[in-house]
């Protein structure tokens, strides 16, 4: 079996153990080795001590967020109040004049939408594809907002599937502010607890609007994704 | 890319070619100098770049070096999770896997997203071939498809290209608007191919990264073709090195945003996805089907080389590429291999054999800034020395330059000798001076572009005698 | 480089039987044959307190890859030992002896090229700078990209003439933009494909070693 065969090849080939001279060469460096414990708690400490520092409140994480946001071009709007998420939703149905909305089963989704008077396109069961793809917007929730990079953390639980988030051109997200966690790490660390090892097939992090320079590195975005990228946070 | 079969002539004569165009070498210096500031910019925002640095590569060594138990539960994890693992040996293993999940399915067309190892397999060929329509949906990928070429930059694939010919292709090729806004010429792409990904029955992706701890993939891109590619066809196949495997999911949280800021200069890239399993039971979308084909195709051999396996820690990020003054120069297709740049010159010697391709290590000059870039800490123009001592202990620099290096030990051995060989060295200027800047100068290689100045009348020798 | 440190007291000795340090032919892959010329060095600098090497390559070679060379041999500690007393001529001055202004005067505008070698194998970045500060009537102005290499790389700038010319294209082009009378630099091969370029395509700009600067009165 080529299992047996690669596996093989593999362990024969580390029985020579890595030359010591060159590992060391490789890993010259002005500075000490960061000692990190193993596992994910080495990883998560390395994340915070050694990426971008974004401060440790709540209110500290908004405005890195926000900063971060302006520079990818996500909208970012934070609201005290369902009802006020409920307006400014309203408020982007009249401006982009949306006509039909992918929608889930997702209890902050729903009531930041009930009072549309459009068509919806409902992805938390068997939905038809080319309905999502007339849609003029996809509106989901998520498992955190990432203070250290500006990312939604959605999962297809969280957010209606694996393209919800992804074919309509515009993608809206709405998150409570105690979604709000300081890094990748700490997004990992609550769809571990929340699925318990259950893990769902799609989980992914998304930073900005869809965006390409493919083309003499100028940048242009919604290159297959959504060309606009909203998230509103209900501050409590 | 010339037909020429073999390497190093091909090598050579591309590199003629495109060393002479100052004009696209202007090009490329300029889009990579852009990619420099930002790189720069986006690194100092790190609270400890080289501490976050040492601790990527620090997991990836943890995974090379315990890649067997890593591998395996990486594809036992998966198939609990009802994706089949395709182990495949070589390329031709890794076609056939593919060929027969698309057969099986009875597909007519297939959606690509960005995957290097499907070029280094030569996919597309061997599916055209098949007759089944094949697409690349990356933007740069889509591109060079249409015009028939290869990746020319494995992260930025038409980086080469003027947006005046990416028009002017789009019109051929498309039927297109006449427009040199790469916005527009964007938007062409975007509704040409979103036809194809809405009916599209094959979805092929590749992977940055292999979580053993869960048995998931992890696609890093921009665009969202990826996305597109997982989540709407009803198979899904990527196609993966054995190296790519890390060891926990938390890795990610440190080596996505090393990948985004030495690959683009970004903090993060705009999608990172991680997929484990074909659509499950409580979920509503997704393909019905997820193949991970396992891809060993000489790794092994790279493995087994306790010196140099440390290069299968790369995660492609380019970041190599982008500063090589070599790859600035000769450009990406004059290669004439899958992956491009100074980690390419180190593995595609192991991968496809030293004899062909060890003129990629010489035609390097060693100064290290791949090295010194590298977010991983490959100690690559190092390795680049290590096949040159390779190819010249199994006697492929050939008789005459094995003479020459014997001579070299013999004169440098004896100060008398190197004394005389200088003075000769002088006689010899003078008696050569007819034949100076002809064709059979020994010299001509260096003379036909550089002066060379007259040997010192003095040597520092003379010069310390004199003086004492 | 004698000059300079005779000047600051120090007594400079010349052993008259050195050739080469073998990075030719390490370089090429010729291992054991690098080290045959190793050989040759070691014996030669066996007695000296500190070595000055008005090379950054050079100085590579001892420090880095002798002791790769001699990883299994029993002269492996000798080896390590040698190499801490080896010294590229900037750092010697600025790192060990603490000197940074030696005197040296010379008008003008210059540009400092850092060799590969002392720049990555051996950090040298701001040594030579400082001492170039130092010099009376001398303006330094960096040129775009100065740490890129100028494509000589040895035997490479003979098998690969093309590609190696048109990294010096590019080192001209940036030179030229700073304006400057002089192009400074650490390596003597540096300085012979830069030199041998400039001269070439009869650029006014004056390829000088920083030992010839420093000389200067």
């Amino acid at each position: 079996m080529s299992r047996d065969a690669i596996l093989g090849r593999v362990r024969e080939a580390l029985s020579v153990k890595t030359d010591p001279h060159v590992r060391e060469v490789a890993e010259k460096s002005s500075h000490s080795l960061p000692v990190l414990a193993n596992g994910p708690d080495g990883r998560t400490q390395a994340v915070k001590e050694f990426l971008p520092f974004v401060g440790d409140s709540l209110e500290d994480h908004i405005a890195a967020f926000k900063i971060l946001s302006d520079k990818l071009q996500t909208e970012f709007i934070v609201v005290p109040t369902i009802e006020a998420a409920r307006q400014a939703i309203e408020q982007m149905r009249e401006q982009h004049q949306w006509e039909r909305i992918g929608i889930h089963d997702h209890e902050l989704v729903q009531s930041c939408v009930d009072h549309l008077k459009v068509e919806f396109t409902n992805t938390s069961s068997n939905y038809s594809t080319s309905e999502l793809e007339k849609c003029d917007v996809g509106i989901s929730g998520c498992d955190a907002l990432i203070a250290q990079t500006a990312s939604a953390l959605v999962t297809n639980h969280s957010a209606g599937g694996r393209a919800l988030s992804v074919l309509p051109p515009h993608h809206v997200v709405v998150a409570e502010s105690s979604q709000m966690v300081t890094t990748m790490a700490d997004g990992f660390a609550i769809i571990r607890e929340k699925h318990n090892e259950k893990w769902p097939s799609f989980i992914s992090f998304i930073t900005g609007p869809s965006r390409t320079a493919d083309i003499e590195r100028i940048l242009v975005l919604g290159a297959h994704g959504p060309k606009k990228l909203t998230i509103i946070m209900i501050s409590a | 890319m010339s037909q020429s079969t073999n390497p190093f002539t091909q090598f050579q004569t591309d590199a003629d070619r495109v060393t002479a165009d100052d004009d696209r070498r202007r090009f490329l210096r300029t889009s990579l100098r852009g990619y420099q500031s930002t790189r720069t910019a986006t690194q100092n925002r790190f609270l400890d770049y080289e501490s976050a640095r040492i601790a990527a590569s620090d997991a990836k060594w943890e995974a090379i070096e315990n890649l067997d138990i890593y591998l395996a539960q990486f594809a036992d994890k998966l198939e609990a999770r009802g994706a089949t693992v395709h182990w495949c040996n070589d390329s031709e293993e890794a076609r056939n896997a593919i060929l027969e999940i698309i057969k099986k399915h009875d597909a007519k067309s297939v959606i690509k997203s960005k995957c290097m190892t499907t070029e280094e397999i030569h996919l597309n060929q061997l599916l055209e071939k098949e007759g089944f329509e094949v697409v690349e949906s990356d933007l740069g990928e889509f591109i060079v498809q249409l015009r028939d070429e290869a990746p020319y930059h494995f992260v930025f694939p038409a980086m080469h290209l003027k947006k005046e010919e990416i028009n002017t292709l789009f019109q051929e090729k498309l039927k297109s608007i006449n427009t040199n806004d790469p916005e527009e010429l964007t938007m062409v792409a975007r509704e040409v191919l979103r036809q194809k990904y809405l009916s599209a029955d094959i979805g092929i992706s590749g992977a940055n990264f292999g979580v053993a701890e869960t048995g998931m993939i992890s696609i890093t891109e921009n665009e969202g073709n990826a996305r597109l590619t997982t989540a709407l066809p009803k198979v899904h196949i990527s196609l993966m090195g054995i190296e790519k495997i890390i060891p926990r999911l938390e890795d990610l949280a440190l080596l996505l945003p090393i990948l985004a800021t030495a690959g683009t200069g970004q903090h993060l890239t705009c999608y990172n996805s991680q997929l484990g399993g074909p659509r499950q039971e409580d979920e509503s979308d997704g393909p019905i089907e997820m193949h991970v084909v396992l891809l060993d195709n000489h790794r092994t051999r790279l493995l087994a080389d306790p010196e140099q396996r440390d290069a299968l820690r790369c995660i492609r990020c380019g970041a190599c590429l982008n500063v090589c003054p070599i790859f600035k120069n000769v450009g990406g297709h004059t290669y004439g291999t899958t992956y491009q740049g100074p980690i390419g010159s180190v593995i595609t010697p192991h991968l496809r054999g030293l004899k062909d391709w060890k003129h990629l290590s010489h035609s390097s000059s060693l100064c290290g800034a791949c090295t010194e870039t590298c977010p991983v800490k490959i100690d690559l123009h190092h390795h680049l020395l290590r096949n040159r001592r390779n190819a010249a202990g199994k006697g492929q620099g050939g008789i005459a330059e094995r003479l020459l290096m014997l001579g070299f030990t013999v004169v440098m051995r004896r100060p008398w000798l190197y004394r005389l060989a200088g003075s000769l060295g002088k006689v010899g200027h003078v008696l050569t001076k007819p034949i100076h800047g002809t064709r059979i100068d020994p010299f001509y290689a260096w003379k036909k572009t550089r002066d060379l100045d007259d040997p010192a009348k003095q040597s520092f020798r003379q010069y310390w005698r004199a003086r004492k | 480089m004698v000059n300079v440190l005779e000047r600051l007291g120090h007594q400079v000795d010349y052993p008259e039987g050195q050739t080469c340090c073998g990075q030719p032919a390490f370089n090429s892959g010729y291992f054991p044959e690098a080290k045959k010329v190793a050989d040759h060095f070691l014996k030669t600098f066996a007695d000296a307190d500190l070595i000055a090497v008005p090379s950054g390559s050079c100085t590579a070679m001892i420090r880095k890859f002798y002791p790769e060379l001699y990883q299994d041999s029993p002269q492996s500690e000798v080896v390590s030992e040698l190499s801490g007393r080896v010294f590229e001529f900037t750092e010697l001055l600025v790192n060990h002896l603490d000197v940074t202004d030696v005197g040296a005067k010379l008008e003008g505008t210059a540009t400092y090229h850092d060799g590969c070698h002392g720049l990555r194998e051996l950090g040298i970045q701001d040594a030579p700078r400082k001492l170039l500060e130092n010099v009376q009537g001398l303006t330094l102005v960096e040129m775009d990209e100065a740490q890129s290499c100028c494509g000589f790389g040895g035997t490479f700038a003979i098998k690969f003439p093309q590609i190696s010319t048109a990294m010096t294209q590019v080192k001209l082009g940036s030179a030229a933009q700073t304006e400057a009378d002089y192009l400074i630099s650490g390596d003597p091969s540096c300085l012979m494909q830069i030199g041998g370029y400039f001269s070439r395509e009869k650029s006014p700009i004056q390829c000088l070693h920083i030992a010839e600067v420093l000389d200067q009165q």
